[in-house]
């Protein structure tokens, strides 16, 4: 199951531009793990650009899966793995 | 890190790829790859220039292709040699010839046949090993990937492809596996498409342009990955695949295709017993010329010696020998036919009788037309009466075979107009905005729409250019400009191929049903071919017409080819600026120039024909040239040696083959260097090799105490001079037809006018213009008569009598049918007409309507009476369907019983 959730976030990103971590609803996940990464074709002809989504492991107070998302350079949650 | 892309769409995947061959190169080129293929779809068409660009970059080419194999699999065929080459080129034409609609697919049987020099990989998601593996059918899949290592051998491998997505990657996980377990090879590919990853949006809005659907509505996944990627990237990317990146190197270093550009690969002429090409082509240019010069002058030896000397040296005697023969077959069924172009500036063509313009009398140069520092095979095109060229054409497939003779493919290409057009239906711009953006951009590339939109004085006005929320299309449109849209029939061009042509080139039908090739006419050069140009001619087909009418009118035999060519009748014609339907001087400009140049002689039509024209008229060369020859301007020149060069112009540069002699007299470059230097000034050049150009010249000049300042200004003028000049060679041919049409229309109106008016649509003038311009001349223009008018426009009693082809909406059956019941009985009523003649109702009320069967009463009448008459017509015909049934049932019946009682 997964919950769609698009809502912008902060990310931190290491010196070669992997997410480390990433505030969301003012609070901070650590990225533990990153699974796997995907480009998306975007609704061009609307103006949007290509999505880069990654997929990873991050922790809070338990462990979860989120899917982070980068359109342009604004970063978005877009998906949190139960 | 290196790799080789062995999977590569350019843009003549036609709608599927988004990069030119050459762009492609170049990206190879800047990551360091020693290889890249070329692998479109089905097709060959962008073969030649990739081949030559990857060799000028030092990269080596793969030649092959994607071909679709029947299920709608695709397959990756790679060629490792020439044998490869051709079987693939076979394979190609195969698959297209034999195709019954739908797509062209090779049959397994083909493959089978065709294996040989070629690699095969799998293929992208949509090739028959992935895609049974993707819809769980593992046992397929290794039943077809066992078919085509049976078919290919050690040249068959797995092609892995690698894009990341929300659904992972397991396809080529599967691929590898089965890869492992057969003991196949597998190579890692991109299957790509478009250069960098946003060009994907050029790719989709190409593919929705060629699936006809807007570009929401594309059918299939979507990807951004099939970009080049560099070595780095793809490594990275098969990381988990030991060797899959790797086998692409070991694939290319396979891969040693040698097309040998260039080389001639002229079909053979057949030769008498004991006769060799050469041999031939000197003897019969030797008769040629004392034909037609009366005696061998020394000047006329040396210039042969000259010409046949280059035409052996080059390997073109059996080239000449073959158009030659075409000229002959045609001349002897009276099928007017002539050179156009630079091949009138060589006295040997003069003399094979297959050009009409005296190269010597004229002053034409070789040179502009062959020589031996041009590596490219001549070019004789041949002007033919339009009725007859399919005759010609015929007899040339018979004499070389139908398999070794094919029309030339055109690349047909995205200018302004077909770019807003189809992108704006793939965007779903609306109607209007597309309309306006079309308006007044007939001949603007798409690239230059936005640069010129301020400037144009058609475009300044247009708002829609300037509309910021079509910036984004507009951006598109230029994104597509020079794509090409699909392959056509070129106008004139027939390839005749040494062996079977498909053996060199991939062949297909077009949509007309001719085969054509799918190289055009600059790749078939290349290739080293030949090519002829039978160019359907109409003017040609209007001299033919009218001398066969002032035979049959006047019982006058005329010579056209022998006409005088100083006719003062025919100057003080010109001169008045009367001559509608004639020739290249009818426009009004021309009319206009022949009222300011005062024309004596042939000469001076040569001089017409070359002055108006967009350069000349543009930089005003005619106001000094016409000054000059009126005497109220010095006719000066920068040097005294260019005297020799341009005097016959007063010293202004008119023709291309002055540039030669220009080059020749002041630099001192050979003719055949000057050639080059002329070809080179009127192709696209860099700043710095036009620099390099002019210093050559310049020193060259100043070597021969020219001064540096008369060189540099004479360098100027050429170079100015490069972009409009006119071939004098071509010129004259010309001025010839002219010359003939002026002639005829002043000396025989009826008939002329009446070819030209049998021969519409040609020229500058709609009909009504030359029937008025007929009128003004003296000539009645009699209306259509249905037991007068023919099919074409003929001379009654010196009035052109309109012919029954005219009518609007009229078949050509129609008219048949007409002619051929009035050869029996003329029709002597409406009745008569009506019940006789096959012709729909709308025809024959036209036909009344135009008063063709004013004989027979009033027309309004006989309106009223058609649709009564044409009832008792099909009322007549039924009766008689009926008797013939009965007969037939009778005779049929009696048969039975014969047979009945056989059988008994």
């Amino acid at each position: 199951m997964s919950r769609h959730i698009d809502e912008p976030i902060t990310v931190h990103v290491s010196q070669e531009s992997v997410p480390t971590a990433f505030i969301w609803r003012r609070r901070l996940y650590r990225v533990v793990e990153i699974l796997s990464w995907w480009r998306e074709a975007s609704e061009w002809w609307d103006g949007e650009p290509v999505r880069i989504l990654i997929r990873v492991t991050a922790e809070r107070r338990g462990v979860g899966i989120y899917e982070l998302c980068k359109s342009d350079s604004s970063w978005f949650l877009h998906r949190v793995l139960d | 890190m290196s790799f080789v892309h062995l999977h590569v769409h350019s843009y003549y995947s036609f709608l599927d790829g988004a990069a030119s061959p050459a762009q492609l190169v170049d990206k190879a080129s800047h990551f360091g790859m020693p290889a890249l293929a070329l692998t479109d779809h089905n097709r060959l068409t962008g073969a030649i220039r990739f081949y030559d660009c990857a060799k000028k970059s030092g990269i080596k080419p793969i030649i092959g292709a994607e071909v679709n194999v029947e299920g709608g699999y695709h397959l990756t065929l790679l060629c490792s040699d020439m044998a490869g080459y051709s079987n693939l080129c076979r394979l190609l034409t195969a698959m297209h010839c034999n195709k019954r609609g739908g797509k062209p697919a090779a049959a397994r049987d083909l493959l089978d046949r065709h294996n040989n020099g070629l690699i095969a990989l799998s293929g992208c998601r949509l090739g028959e090993v992935p895609a049974l593996l993707a819809t769980g059918q593992q046992h397929g899949a290794a039943l077809a990937a066992g078919f085509y290592r049976e078919v290919f051998g050690d040249a068959f491998f797995i092609e892995l492809t690698r894009y990341p997505a929300r659904e992972g990657t397991s396809l080529c996980h599967l691929l590898y596996g089965l890869a492992r377990e057969q003991g196949i090879p597998a190579v890692a590919t991109n299957n790509i498409h478009y250069l960098a990853m946003r060009d994907y949006r050029t790719r989709e809005l190409l593919n929705s342009i060629g699936h006809i659907v807007p570009v929401t509505q594309l059918p299939g996944p979507r990807t951004v990955e099939q970009y080049f990627k560099s070595p780095d990237e793809m490594a990275r990317l098969f990381k988990g695949f030991p060797g899959a990146a790797d086998t692409s190197l070991e694939i290319a270093s396979r891969c040693n295709l040698d097309l040998e550009l260039g080389r001639p690969r002229f079909p053979k002429f057949d030769l008498p017993a004991g006769e060799t090409a050469p041999g031939l082509l000197r003897r019969m240019a030797y008769q040629g010329t004392e034909r037609k010069y009366g005696s061998l002058t020394q000047k006329l030896t040396d210039r042969l010696e000259m010409e046949l000397a280059t035409i052996e040296k080059l390997g073109f005697c059996g080239y000449f020998l073959i158009v030659w023969d075409i000229v002959r077959w045609a001349r002897e069924r009276g099928i007017r036919c002539q050179a156009r172009g630079s091949a009138s500036n060589s006295l040997v063509v003069y003399a094979l009788d297959i050009s009409i313009a005296d190269p010597v009398h004229y002053d034409l140069l070789f040179e502009r037309f062959m020589h031996p520092l041009r590596n490219e095979p001549p070019d004789i095109d041949l002007d033919i009466d339009r009725r007859r060229r399919g005759e010609v054409r015929d007899y040339i497939c018979k004499k070389y075979g139908e398999d070794n003779v094919s029309c030339v493919a055109t690349i047909n290409t995205y200018l302004a107009r077909g770019a807003i057009r189809d992108a704006g239906k793939a965007l779903q711009v609306p109607q209007p905005v597309i309309e306006e953006a079309c308006k007044g951009i007939h001949w603007l590339s798409a690239a230059k729409l936005m640069e010129k939109a301020d400037t144009l004085p058609e475009l300044r006005d247009s708002t829609v250019y300037k509309r910021p929320e079509l910036k984004e299309f507009f951006g598109l449109c230029a994104a597509i400009d020079g794509f090409p849209k699909h392959l056509s029939v070129h106008l004139g061009g027939l390839l005749i191929g040494e062996g079977r042509l498909s053996d060199l080139v991939p062949l297909e039908p077009s949509s007309g049903g001719d085969i054509i090739s799918q190289y055009d006419k600059d790749d078939i050069e290349r290739m080293g071919l030949v090519k002829m140009d039978l160019l359907a001619l109409p003017t040609i087909t209007v001299i033919e017409q009218a001398v066969r009418s002032i035979r049959e009118n006047r019982g006058l035999e005329i010579d056209i080819d022998s006409i005088p060519r100083d006719d003062p009748a025919v100057f003080a014609t010109l001169r008045e600026g009367k001559t509608i339907g004639v020739f290249q001087l009818e426009s009004p400009a021309q009319r206009e120039m022949a009222g300011r140049l005062l024309p004596r002689t042939f000469d001076d039509i040569i001089v017409s024909l070359s002055l108006v024209r967009p350069g000349p008229l543009k930089s005003s060369m005619d106001k000094v040239y016409l000054a000059r020859r009126h005497g109220q301007e010095p006719v000066t020149h920068l040097h005294p040696c260019l005297e020799g060069a341009l005097g016959e112009t007063l010293g202004v540069i008119l023709y291309q083959e002055q540039v030669l002699r220009v080059a020749h007299d002041l630099s001192g470059l050979s003719y055949a260097e000057a050639d080059g230097f002329r070809r080179a000034m009127t192709h696209d050049r860099t700043h710095e090799e036009m620099e390099k150009m002019r210093l050559s010249f310049i020193n060259s000049a100043v070597r021969k105490d020219v001064k540096r300042g008369v060189a540099e200004e004479v360098f100027e003028q050429l170079a100015a001079f490069a972009a409009y000049g006119f071939c004098k060679a071509h010129a004259a041919a010309y001025a010839v037809l002219s010359y003939q049409t002026l002639w005829l229309k002043c000396h025989y109106p009826a008939e002329f006018f009446a070819a030209i008016l049998s021969n519409q649509p040609m020229g500058y003038y709609p009909p009504r213009v030359l029937a008025a311009e007929a009128r003004r001349c003296g000539i009645a223009v009699l209306p259509p008569d249905i037991n007068k008018s023919s099919d074409l426009y003929t001379v009654e009693g010196g009035a052109i009598r309109v012919s029954l082809g005219q009518m609007k909406g009229i078949s050509s059956e129609a008219v048949c049918s007409i002619i051929s019941q009035r050869s029996r009985n003329r029709f002597t009523s409406l009745r008569d007409f009506v019940l006789r003649v096959e012709a729909s109702q709308p025809m024959m009320e036209n036909l009344v309507k135009v008063g063709a069967l004013d004989d027979f009463g009033n027309r309004d009448e006989m309106l009223k009476e058609i649709p009564g008459l044409l009832q008792l017509k099909r009322r007549k015909a039924g009766v008689e369907m009926d008797l013939q049934s009965t007969e037939i049932a009778a005779a049929c019946g009696l048969a039975m019983g014969i047979n009945a009682k056989k059988s008994c």
